[in-house]
């Protein structure tokens, strides 16, 4: 079949996925009542203002609010191409591509190094886990890892946050950038400022996933290790570290890429949910500040972006797994 | 039947001593190349201890082909594993005895006190000692190609570079009879049918030229067509080489076509000891007498008998005979005490007290 | 369990055999579920939980909207046996405690009186209440006669922490029970309804569960949660938040048991009841759920984490629970600024609860899936 139709079917497989999902999305900025320009006009009105209705008229025709749902529907998406998702009222009037090009890069920047965390932490204390199994250290883990998927994301922040600041008298929490740094260009000093912001956030979104990883990664290294192969490699004559690491794990890590399509949402949700509480300057904050602002349009578009992004995620993890697995290639 | 004492008859190649030690060697005689004794292999779980080898002593030569039968659970495939310290760890381990193999040109190596990570057994394993398992869909890694599964144990033991081993590869696959061996050596596993897997491991096994071939039920998991093929295959590549084969088994056919000697074993214990024809014209132990009437024949319509009762809990295994509560031909003296080895018409060996006790009473 | 090369079966031992062949499988069953001591623990430690919230008229020292003008924000009361001339009293007590202004930061300090004992005692008399409306008492199960008793200290308003945690427990275990079964019945029925009939409509359902799931929840539960009207009354917003909890997490339920029934549909014993004529709800009530029920369970147990989490979430964020109403979640949203985590570290209690409930429904959850499905690891 060959790794190129494996990716085009794929690829052609999301198209439609994405679409559906802007659907979704759509429906859900419809949800409060009333409409866009009603709160609109009730949060000016709020701030003692007042708007002119011939204004909120323009409005409506702008937005085609005052046409039916599909119409508006298709607005909406037809902007997508030109780059044009609309207009942040809540933000004096930004547009909502420069909030997003804003926050997009240190988003994903930071859910990588935050999948990279719990991967690379995960995988060998899970490999070490079943290889020393019942064993004291096995347990522990097992514990502290029932611990981590048991302490919510935001607790978890609020927790490091505490510990940062009276255990460790650290004062580089909240914010991915001290003071000085936040719009500065970049140089050496900012990025060892970045650097020392991350530990926070990152361990604070890696630990629930990291908890999940490791049981399921030493599940998997148990049943691998059950297997006829493993004996064969050992009779070849092969060290036994070779044997788990070439062997073993090269087999047991599968199925966890194959269920990345079910981390990343996780690890979306949990990075939206800490940077919240950290307040960093990703796109979680701006999801959560649109809500109570009741801006639609810039939390839809922010929903469906997040729906975008994973689907090409999975799709990245499903193209990797093939490669990894000859046997999923060749069905 | 009598319990001969020493001397026994000279057979072809040795005089056998009371114990079985070798006394008298001819000029045509084989070298010996493995020798077991007394061994004894535990594995430790929450439930208990399971004693599931318990004192076999066998010896092997080389280019000679012993057989292994008994039912699942009586201790062959661990003895076969313990034989390159293969046992399941952290659950097995040797309790005592030695098992003891002699290089062609080196002196003796005990197996049995050597460090189960150390480097002198993995020097054994795939080199000196090789093993092929039973079941060919799971004992083939499925992500690497049948090639480089095979180059890796080729480059791990000899000093060749990857042109040079992907050729052996080839040319081992061919040996095993594999049709278009250039394309199936770049070929995954899955790819293969049943057979032609189990070449592949057999191609794998030799590439490194043991001396010693473990074949635990390698063709169990196969049809009977191929199976005739495979065995054809192994008899044919033992020959060739000089190799000496241990073949596992269930089957007593198997051993028949097989095996030179056969030795049968019962709940952790050899009961019988002999060459294959004399062992199938003659069978002493009850248990193989069992087994073989419990062998279908063609063209008799009577029924199928089978051994009454059923193999004893492993975790409390009984005092005296193992085989005890199942025999035709128990006694008094079955319960107490296993029964010690007894010589029977020169190298056939048997495990019961019958014949012991005869061989005392006409001395 | 790892075994002998030898795939023996007869290696269980006989008394195991036994007891498989004279017990019932429900006292099999129960048996398994003792054996899990993790389990257990967690189990009793859930009853306790939630026996008290339902009772936590009593439970609680105070009522959850007292409020003690001078004591707000004070730390929790420390407990003390040995008194300030070193002498050991068997029945624990506190100091009373007056708050100062202090001049540089302005903060209140909290000062003990060590010539004021006050005596921890059990069945006192405090706030009066009614219990579900009908019996009215002001019997507490714990407090002090005289002085006052902050065991989780106070917030900034001087209401104590550790009575209104118990009622905000009502509302975040509640959640929890009803966001459930709101689950699973959707969950159950629609992965059912996908398996069984398979074709079009499973097509169509698995698309819709891939597009739900592609979303990560909490940004769905945001949405949904903020699509609220900002002027409904405290109750229809917890009814909004239940719904909506369960609305979107029937999808993991309905695949799991999609999975099951699809493995039954073609089970022979399946096949025996069509062919001798049972409909499709007979085969469904009598064949197919009695088999997946015990894995729903399983599911729904672990499902309950889920809500609660969830609604902690949700209510932290101010999208959530309303006051009157207060969750722990709620109670977690006085502690969203690093200032007030900072000075009153105390009010991160909550979190202790929700953290101890979550952890002891997953131990459940595991224990009951080791009952119900062994061969699962």
């Amino acid at each position: 079949m060959g790794m190129i139709t494996y990716i085009a079917r794929r690829i052609a497989m999301a198209i439609p996925l994405i679409v559906l999902i802007s659907v979704l999305c759509f429906i859900i900025i419809q949800l409060p009542p009333g409409d866009y320009i009603t709160s609109y006009s009730a949060m000016v009105a709020a701030r003692g203002g007042w708007v002119k209705p011939e204004v909120l008229t323009a409005l409506r025709e702008r937005y085609g609010l005052d046409q039916p749902v599909y119409v508006q529907y298709w607005k909406w998406v037809s902007g997508f191409p030109r780059g044009d998702f609309g207009i942040a009222m809540s933000i004096s009037n930004t547009p909502v591509r420069d909030l997003l090009a804003e926050r997009l890069p240190l988003t994903l920047i930071l859910n990588f190094l935050a999948f990279l965390f719990t991967m690379s932490v995960a995988i060998p204390i899970g490999v070490f886990s079943a290889t020393h199994k019942y064993g004291f250290a096995d347990y522990l883990l097992t514990f502290i890892a029932f611990l981590g998927i048991s302490i919510p994301g935001f607790v978890l922040a609020l927790v490091i946050i505490f510990m940062s600041v009276f255990v460790f008298g650290s004062s580089y929490i909240g914010n991915l950038f001290s003071q000085e740094f936040v719009s500065a260009p970049w140089s050496w000093a900012r990025l060892l400022d970045f650097l020392k912001h991350l530990p926070a956030p990152i361990v604070a979104i890696g630990v629930a996933g990291f908890c999940n990883s490791m049981r399921i990664m030493r599940g998997n290294m148990l049943d691998v290790l059950d297997q006829q192969y493993i004996q064969t490699a050992r009779a070849k004559g092969l060290k036994e570290r070779i044997v788990i690491r070439k062997h073993a794990v090269r087999i047991a890590i599968n199925p966890i890429i194959s269920r990345v399509g079910v981390y990343l949402p996780e690890i979306l949700a949990t990075e939206m949910l800490v940077s919240i509480v950290l307040n960093l300057p990703t796109i979680g904050p701006l999801f959560y500040q649109s809500l109570l602002a009741q801006d639609m349009y810039l939390a839809g578009t922010i929903l469906l972006i997040i729906a975008v992004l994973l689907v090409i995620g999975n799709l990245l993890a499903d193209i990797f797994l093939a490669w990894s697995d000859p046997r999923i290639r060749f069905s | 039947m009598r319990c001969g004492t020493w001397p026994t008859r000279i057979r072809n190649r040795r005089v056998l001593g009371k114990t079985g030690e070798i006394l008298v060697e001819d000029v045509n005689h084989k070298e010996k190349l493995l020798s077991v004794d007394n061994l004894r292999v535990q594995f430790r779980i929450p439930q208990g201890i399971v004693r599931a080898v318990d004192g076999v002593s066998f010896e092997m030569a080389r280019g000679e082909s012993v057989g292994v039968v008994g039912e699942s659970g009586c201790g062959k495939s661990v003895t076969a594993l313990s034989l390159m310290l293969l046992h399941p760890q952290p659950e097995a381990r040797i309790a005592g005895g030695t098992i003891t193999y002699h290089p062609e040109d080196s002196p003796p190596v005990e197996i049995s006190s050597l460090d189960i990570r150390g480097e002198a057994i993995r020097a054994i394993r795939g080199r000196e000692i090789a093993m092929i398992f039973q079941e060919p869909m799971t004992s083939l890694s499925p992500v690497y190609t049948i090639g480089e599964q095979i180059i890796e144990a080729i480059r791990l033991h000899r000093n060749m570079d990857k042109k040079q081993a992907r050729e052996l590869a080839i040319e081992m696959l061919d040996q095993v009879r594999i049709s278009a061996p250039q394309q199936r050596v770049d070929e995954y596993p899955h790819q293969l049918s049943g057979g032609m897997r189990q070449r592949a491991m057999i191609a794998l096994a030799l590439s490194c030229n043991p001396s010693l071939l473990i074949a635990d039920e390698p063709t169990t998991a196969l049809d009977v067509t191929i199976e005739a093929q495979i065995l054809s295959l192994i008899k044919d590549l033992q020959q060739r080489r000089q190799m000496s084969l241990m073949i596992i088994t269930h089957n007593l056919g198997v051993v028949g076509e097989m095996a030179d000697y056969v030795l049968v074993m019962y709940v952790g214990k050899v009961v019988e000891k002999a060459r294959t024809k004399e062992l199938f014209r003659n069978p002493l132990h009850p248990y193989t007498r069992a087994l073989l009437r419990s062998l279908p024949r063609i063209g008799s319509k009577d029924r199928l008998l089978s051994i009454p009762g059923s193999v004893p809990n492993p975790y409390q295994l009984p005092q005296g005979c193992p085989f005890r509560g199942r025999c035709e031909e128990m006694h008094e003296s079955c319960r107490d005490e296993p029964p010690p080895p007894c010589y029977v018409e020169g190298d056939h060996l048997v495990y019961c007290w019958n014949y012991y006790n005869a061989r005392e009473t006409t001395g | 369990m790892d075994r002998p090369v030898d795939r023996d079966s007869e290696s269980r031992g006989l008394s195991a055999a036994e007891e498989y062949r004279y017990l019932s499988p429900r006292q099999l069953m129960w048996r398994k579920f003792l054996k899990h001591r993790v389990g257990v623990v967690a189990t009793c430690v859930v009853i306790l939980l939630y026996l008290t919230v339902i009772f936590a008229e009593f439970f609680a020292p105070y009522d959850k909207t007292t409020s003690h003008p001078d004591h707000l924000s004070a730390p929790p009361s420390r407990i003390r046996f040995f008194d300030s001339d070193g002498r050991f009293h068997l029945r624990p007590f506190v100091y009373r405690t007056t708050a100062e202004r202090d001049p540089r930061t302005l903060r209140f300090v909290y000062d003990e009186d060590v010539s004021q004992k006050d005596f921890i005692r059990f069945f006192v008399r405090g706030d009066e209440y009614r219990f579900l409306g009908l019996i009215q008492s002001d019997l507490h199960f714990v407090g002090v006669r005289d002085g006052e008793l902050f065991l989780l200290g106070t917030d900034q308003r001087g209401r104590d922490l550790l009575s209104r945690t118990i009622y905000g427990g009502r509302i975040s275990l509640s959640i929890g029970l009803i966001g459930v079964s709101i689950l699973v019945f959707l969950g159950a029925l629609i992965g059912t309804i996908s398996g069984y009939y398979g074709g079009i409509v499973d097509n169509v359902i698995q698309r819709l569960i891939e597009i739900i799931r592609t979303i990560p929840q909490i940004a769905l539960w945001m949405a949904l949660a903020a699509a609220l009207p900002l002027g409904w009354p405290s109750t229809y917003v917890y009814l909004g938040i239940v719904v909506i909890l369960g609305l979107i997490g029937w999808t993991g339920i309905a695949r799991e048991v999609r999975g099951k029934v699809l493995a039954m549909r073609d089970a022979d014993f399946v096949h025996a009841a069509e062919v001798a004529g049972a409909g499709s709800g007979r085969i469904f009530f009598r064949h197919l759920m009695p088999n997946i029920s015990s894995h729903i369970i399983v599911s729904a147990t672990l499902s309950v984490p889920v809500m609660i989490i969830g609604e902690s979430s949700l209510s932290f964020l101010g999208l959530g629970i309303k006051p009157p109403m207060t969750s722990w979640g709620l109670l977690l949203n006085q502690v969203r600024e690093v200032q007030v985590l900072m000075h009153f570290p105390w009010l991160l209690f909550p979190a202790l609860f929700i953290v101890i409930s979550v952890l002891c429904f997953n131990f459940m959850g595991d224990a009951l899936r080791d009952v119900a499905d062994p061969y699962s690891k």
